[in-house]
């Protein structure tokens, strides 16, 4: 955990060694991947950093909500990885990454227009979206170009 | 698993139920933690009632864990109730499950009401701030 500290600011350089070093499921360069492997490539330092988050999340293990809670399933990791690398946050904050009661992983944006995705253990993804606080919507998109609208309703930086 | 549904005679509006929140359900954010509606999002939630159970107990085993407050009549007014699972032996265990349909999730827009009246019993920093 202390190496987390460590990168948060660092180049996605950084982020890369400490994969390397720690963990056999690391992020790489290329643009190609083999077993074990997420791509990077191309991706700016905040996707980066949101996929990282995300992979730490593989180190959960049964009951760790203390409520019964299974590990979360690669697909579901896979799923939010997939859908970090489409969403551009040039003008957004880096989110909060949060593992759901039910084996989901939900992303978080605060704010005063704040934003809530989440992919569920079913491989769906749902949202709300709310206002000073106050839910105002909340559905499902079935695709990830669905994101960029529902994004530009967050507050940006 | 059975559920029972339990009314507001054996549980009161009033009472105080309790809920382990892990790390991972933390965000420090607007300069303070706060819980994520992640903690709630499921079809089931377990709390114990506070008048059954200490926080020392229920934080026992979880060291790391936070707790958090909040009444029965707050959870009835968000459209949610009370249920038994049948064999339950825990007195104090109870589940927060949506009216109509137990078996249905609790939604964010519920989870994002709830933790609106949540109270910190026990407050444990995460040791990694994102």
């Amino acid at each position: 955990m202390e190496e987390n500290h460590m990168i948060l600011d660092a180049p996605p350089q950084a982020y890369l060694t400490t994969f390397e070093e720690s963990d056999c499921f690391y992020l790489s360069g290329s643009p190609s991947t083999w077993t074990n492997e997420v791509s990077v490539y191309d991706l700016d330092t905040k996707q980066i950093q949101a996929i990282y988050e995300v992979i730490r999340l593989r180190e959960l293990e049964e009951n760790w909500d203390s409520y019964g809670s299974p590990p979360l399933k690669v697909e579901t990791i896979n799923k939010s990885i997939a859908l970090i690398k489409n969403v551009p946050m040039e003008d957004l904050p880096v989110p909060h990454v949060i593992p759901t009661a039910d084996g989901g992983i939900q992303f978080e944006w605060g704010g005063i227009r704040g934003l809530e995705i989440e992919v569920t253990q079913n491989g769906e993804i749902e949202y709300l979206k709310c206002e000073n606080g106050e839910p105002v919507e909340e559905s499902s998109i079935e695709r990830f170009t669905q994101l960029d609208s529902l994004l530009r309703w967050v507050s940006p930086v | 698993m059975e559920l029972v549904i339990i009314d507001d005679t054996e549980i009161p509006n009033q009472e105080i139920l309790y809920r382990r929140i892990p790390p991972e359900q933390m965000k420090f954010e607007g300069g303070q933690w706060r819980v994520s509606t992640g903690a709630f999002t499921t079809r089931q939630a377990s709390v114990n009632l506070a008048s059954r159970i200490s926080p020392e107990e229920i934080l026992g085993s979880y060291p790391t864990h936070s707790l958090v407050s909040f009444t029965a009549s707050n959870i009835r007014e968000l459209g949610c109730l009370l249920a038994k699972e049948t064999g339950d032996t825990d007195p104090s265990h109870f589940l927060v499950c949506r009216e109509g349909d137990l078996n249905q999730r609790i939604s964010k827009t519920i989870a994002t009401n709830l933790i609106k009246k949540v109270s910190w019993v026990r407050f444990n920093p995460p040791q990694s701030t994102t």
